[in-house]
């Protein structure tokens, strides 16, 4: 027989991936009979002998202790000393055949011990945190690029975009520095004229506040690379309701606020800056709310927004308003805004581009409510990021996010109204705007009155002061 | 001592089912009661009558709670037992044990007070009328049951070496019960010290014996190699020598024995439902030995019956100024908090297989500690349990590794029996498919015991047994039964996995173990080695817990949540690493050891920082652990997390085909589909 005969690891045990190698009887070269014992071997189950399947000289692939994978070779059987020792490495075959026979290659080669080959993948051991992962995308893109995985630091789960950034952080470094000296055109920037030549024209200088206003978005417009994304939230008129009464006056916004700043604690890229190749992320959440109304466009910031309540929210709101109104806004309440929302819900701005603040990276905008069919409106949500902190999956998760809490904050707010889900509105009381259900609940009730002026008006037996 | 009268043969005596030889006691002799038997046991058997018809009137005024089953008429059984009794010895009865629990402990006051609900009853109250505990006496209310825990009772005697013996107080009705055979079978084969006492009035409830049992009582028996002793309730002499005899011989021969009693029960079954001829009721009170008593000799009878009367009337009284039972703080159960944990780096384990790891852990607890035994189908050596957990256990405890037969509920019954009486049982049940045909021991006692008993016992009962599929076993051996088992009063149950040395979490339990603990140890887990290396970006924690949760914490914002146990978190990190790898989702794995009861302040902790959870287990979804999870977390935090999935086996049983089976279980691809999903979903 020419052949040599390879000795796969067997499935004595259905529940076994392995067995232990625990002892081996010859040495390598030894001439062995058929069914003598060439090595020991432990399932989970118990211990076994596994028996030479011919006579020849024996050369064993794995080690004593060593695990082998159910079907991988364990030892190899020839006709000599020789041919066994430089026969080339078999396959691993199907579980439960015991011994096969193959031809000799052409060419022996050497083959390592099974114990060598395995050494480089047990290296580690069990226990603690170990080194990095990269994403196939985040290996596919240094490999696009030519970087060596060594040059980006850090550890834990590295993703595609984190890669992405740094290797932008790299390019975008670069041509930021050349475009100082090119001619490239420094857009929006606060020198810049942007007239038409050669048109009658008369000019009249700015006030000071739209002066620092252009200063300061101007800045911000030159140094983001911006993008923006926007989805349309499905609703019932839920600011108009709102602004037609008291009570709920201005609900919304302060729920918009109270529900961003959450969010960003686990967007923490929206509420961050960037600063030479670094993502700088802010360590509190002060939202800057954009008012615009007569006395130019301020954006007044709730600090630590994330920390507040909603009612604190709305409170601060109407605080901030007045004194927005009373021009008795300090720089303080202007200060240290990480992130800004803008609000066009009580105007009927549809598609519009809100520009992101200095040092901030990203702004929200609300618009207006919009009837999209009959019955049907909505209004929209626009976020204007910074592309070199985040991208626009980043910032449509968080949009998406946003928007299924608002829709609950309607939900619960015009159930607070007694608005049904048909969008009727169940009979209040045009005093305390109370919803009758709520009255009845109460053990109040709800009745029709006349004004002196003799139009019908609902009234609660509380606000009437009795029957 | 006398030889006792053996029925080993059937043929040598009349059916079971004729009562006549009910009528052969020493009827005619001239010995009055009193010569018989003397006055204390006369006097107790009318306070055991006593107090049954003051339970009757209480009940007919509604100051009893549920019902009562009186003993009126075999009263006398209960005194001759525990008269030949030492005080050491054990009584487990049945749901008609008021007689035997004032025989054995002479409680009058505390057994009033208890089945009228009052805080000073035996139980607190919470045991009531057949659930009574004291001084070594027990009794349940479900039938058969209590005859392998009684075999576990006299078991731990045995290794003990003491010569105290345990009792079993069964009716005629019970035999249709298959566990009595299977204890009954161990206790013959292993020479238990138990006396089985049979009470044959003649009625299973109302059913009349000829209905339901067929061939000969003592032969069933007697089949096992079981002494088999006759006697009967109109013969006072014979009933208590009877007695006497037969406890004499399982303590002197340390063998079990059994007394079969003719006996006729004179009230109804409980209350109002006695469908019974009038005339065979009224032929019965004729034949009463203390009706019989009182009419021939009323002058003792009336002293004795003064003086009882005083006794119960003032242990009535008693338990109708005391409180009514209510709960107490320290009498919370814990089934479920939300208590923080700390998280520390794993610490690096060996590489050995789990089911070495486990059996090396028994090994070295078993030496430590004698009170350890471990029961189980084919667990011996040569062959150490099918999953070789016990392997090579047996030859350094011979005495407490044993191979019991096929009997699961017997297996947990004596175990129950074990950790009653101060022992350490492991009971392994072969397969977790089996766990069912112990759910009775489960379900009905060992988690029962603690509370119902008010606190008086602990049942330290360890049942480890291997769940799960993936290896092509089928419908019957491939289950993950543990959602079944969830939620019972005082228990714990467990679920090893690889990434915790066993013998920590086993170690643990031994140390703490002060109730019923159920330990699910994966089948595919046995052949695997510990501790497999931890992936690159990911960092392993164990939380502070006595049975620690395992957290595989990702080095970045995590996305999603996946909570798993036991055999899955193989399956679990797969997923989670192709999740990152192919699709750039982070998830974090959190796997608790220890499912019940649920501690969900890590998964809290994690979802609130993802929004997402996916729950993985690999038995039916449905009422699950994972749902149980789910909403745990709704409680504590509506609205998160804002999204969840459960992966699990769809309702179908397992099957058996490779194929087929990989297709239904919860798999690395299943587990990520749903990862992906959930991470797609706004």
């Amino acid at each position: 027989m020419s052949e040599t005969t390879a000795i796969f690891a067997p499935l004595n045990n259905v529940n076994d991936e392995s067995i232990l190698v625990v002892e081996i009887r010859h040495k390598d070269g030894d001439f062995v009979s058929k069914d003598a014992v060439l090595l020991v071997a432990e399932t989970s189950k118990a211990t076994f002998e596994i028996p030479a399947p011919r006579d020849g000289y024996v050369r064993y692939l794995a080690k004593v202790q060593q695990d082998v994978p159910i079907g991988e070779p364990l030892c190899l059987l020839a006709e000599s000393a020789e041919q066994v020792l430089q026969a080339a490495l078999p396959a691993t075959k199907d579980a439960g055949q015991a011994g096969a026979d193959f031809p000799p290659t052409a060419v022996p080669q050497p083959v390592p011990a099974r114990q060598e080959m395995a050494a480089e993948a047990t290296v580690k051991t069990a226990g603690a945190s170990a080194g990095r992962r990269l994403s196939k995308r985040a290996w596919e893109l240094l490999k696009q690029h030519g970087v060596d995985a060594a040059a980006i630091a850090g550890t834990g789960l590295i993703r595609g975009d984190e890669v992405r950034r740094r290797l932008g952080m790299a390019a975008t470094d670069q041509p930021e520095g050349k475009s100082s000296t090119s001619a490239a055109p420094a857009v929006d920037s606060p020198v810049a004229a942007n007239v038409v030549e050669g048109v009658a024209r008369h000019e009249q200088k700015l006030p000071h506040s739209k002066r620092t206003e252009i200063s300061i978005l101007a800045t911000a417009r030159t140094s983001a690379i911006t993008s923006q994304v926007s989805t349309l939230v499905p609703c019932q008129r839920i600011f108009e309701l709102c602004s037609r009464e008291t009570e709920f006056s201005g609900e919304m916004s302060s729920r918009i606020i109270f529900e961003i700043s959450r969010l960003l604690r686990r967007f923490p890229m929206l509420n961050a800056g960037y600063r030479a190749g670094h993502i700088v992320y802010y360590d509190e959440i002060n939202i800057g709310y954009a008012i615009d109304v007569d006395h130019g466009l301020k954006v007044p910031v709730f600090p630590h927004a994330d920390e507040m309540t909603l009612e604190k929210i709305h409170e601060y709101k109407r605080d901030l308003l007045e004194k927005y109104l009373r021009n008795t806004l300090s720089l303080d309440h202007l200060a240290r805004g990480t992130f800004t929302m803008t609000d066009l819900s009580a105007q009927d701005g549809w598609i519009f581009n809100p520009i992101i603040n200095k040092g901030q990276a990203a702004i929200l905008g609300v618009t207006g409510e919009q009837q999209l069919a009959a019955g049907q409106f909505a209004f929209g949500l626009v976020l204007a990021f910074d592309h070199r902190l985040t991208d626009g999956l980043a910032a449509s998760r968080f949009l998406a996010e946003l928007k299924r809490r608002l829709i609950a904050h309607e939900a619960l707010l015009l159930r607070r109204m007694g608005v049904a889900d048909d969008g009727t509105r169940e009979p209040y009381c045009e005093e305390c705007l109370q919803p009758v259900s709520e009255i009845k609940r109460r053990r109040n009730h709800l009745f029709k009155t006349v004004t002196a002026d003799g139009r019908e008006r609902l009234v609660c037996s509380v606000c009437a002061g009795g029957y | 001592m006398a030889k006792p009268q053996s029925l080993v043969n059937p043929a040598n005596h009349e059916s079971a089912n004729g009562i006549s030889r009910a009528f052969s006691g020493d009827q005619g002799s001239n010995e009055t009661l009193l010569d018989q038997i003397g006055r204390a046991a006369i006097e107790k058997a009318f306070l055991i009558r006593r107090v049954e018809q003051t339970f009757l009137q209480l009940f007919s005024e509604g100051r009893l709670f549920g019902t009562v089953h009186t003993c009126i008429g075999q009263e006398l059984i209960g005194v001759a037992v525990a008269q030949a009794l030492r005080t050491d010895d054990w009584i487990f009865s049945n749901h008609r044990c008021h007689g035997h629990f004032i025989a054995k402990t002479d409680l009058v006051e505390g057994l009033i007070a208890e089945v009228m609900g009052k805080e000073t009853g035996v139980c607190g109250g919470w045991g009531g009328s057949q659930h009574l505990c004291a001084r070594r006496f027990f009794s349940n209310g479900v039938q058969g049951g209590i005859v392998p825990v009684a075999a576990g009772l006299a078991l731990a005697e045995k290794l003990r070496g003491t010569e105290n013996i345990a009792v079993v107080f069964i009716g005629e009705g019970t035999l249709g019960e298959g566990v009595i055979y299977e204890a009954s079978n161990v206790a013959a084969r292993w020479s238990l010290p138990l006396l089985i006492v049979l009470e044959n009035n003649h009625y299973s409830q109302s059913t009349p014996q000829e209905e339901t049992i067929a061939g000969d009582i003592a032969a069933r028996f007697a089949a096992l190699n079981i002494q088999c002793l006759d006697t009967n309730g109109w013969d006072a002499r014979g009933l208590f020598q009877t007695m006497r005899e037969a406890v004499e011989y399982v303590r002197g021969q340390k063998r079990p024995a059994f007394v079969r009693v003719e006996t006729y029960r004179l009230m109804a079954h409980s209350k109002g439902d006695d469908d019974r001829d009038p005339q065979e009721v009224r032929n019965y009170w004729e034949k009463d030995l203390l009706e019989t008593f009182h009419k021939n000799s009323p002058c003792p009878a009336e002293a004795i019956l003064t003086a009882v009367d005083v006794r119960v009337q003032q242990a009535v009284a008693a338990g109708l100024v005391s409180p009514y039972a209510q709960v107490r703080p320290e009498q919370s159960p814990d089934s479920c908090d939300l208590k923080p944990v700390r998280w520390h780096t794993a610490p690096v384990e060996s590489k050995e297989r789990m089911g070495q790891a486990i059996g090396d852990c028994f090994a070295r607890r078993m030496e430590m500690d004698e009170r350890i035994v471990m029961l189980g189908e084919d667990i011996r050596s040569p062959y150490g349990g099918a999953f070789k957990a016990t392997r090579g256990l047996s030859d350094k405890f011979p005495e407490r590794v044993r191979n019991m037969p096929i009997s699961e509920a017997a297996i947990v019954g004596i175990g129950n029996g074990l950790a009653l009486n101060g022992m350490r049982p492991v009971c392994e049940i072969m397969f977790g498919d089996f766990l069912t045909l112990a759910c009775d021991q489960i379900i009905n006692h060992a988690s029962k015991f603690p509370r119902m008993y008010n606190g008086q016992v602990q049942v330290p009962l360890i049942i480890r047994t291997p769940m799960g599929g993936g290896r092509g076993y089928g419908p019957t051996h491939s289950q993950s039964l543990e959602k079944h088992f969830l939620g019972l009063p005082q228990t714990w149950v467990l679920a090893l996995h690889e990434r915790i040395h066993p013998a920590t979490i086993y170690d643990r339990l031994f140390d703490m173990i002060d109730r019923l603990t159920l330990v699910i140890e994966n089948k595919l887990m046995y052949a695997r080695r510990l501790s497999p290396e931890v992936p690159d970006g990911f960092v392993l924690e164990h939380s502070d817990e006595p049975f620690p949760t395992t957290r595989l914490r990702p080095g970045g914002q995590a996305d999603v949540t996946v909570v798993c146990y036991g055999g899955n978190l193989p399956l679990v990190e797969e997923a989670v690493l192709r999740a990152f790898d192919e699709h750039e989702i982070i998830g974090e794995i959190i796997c608790p050891t220890r499912l019940y009861p649920m501690n969900a302040a890590p998964m809290l902790e994690s979802v609130l920082r993802t929004g997402r959870l996916v729950v993985v287990e690999e038995g039916h979804g449905f009422a699950a652990w994972g749902a149980e999870l789910i909403a745990r977390l709704c409680e504590a935090c509506p609205g998160v997390p804002a999204k969840v999935v459960r992966c699990a086996m769809p309702a179908h049983p397992i099957p058996s085909s490779g194929p087929l089976e990989k297709a239904l279980l919860p798999n690395p691809n299943s587990i990520l589909e749903n990862i992906r999903g959930i991470c797609a979903r706004v």
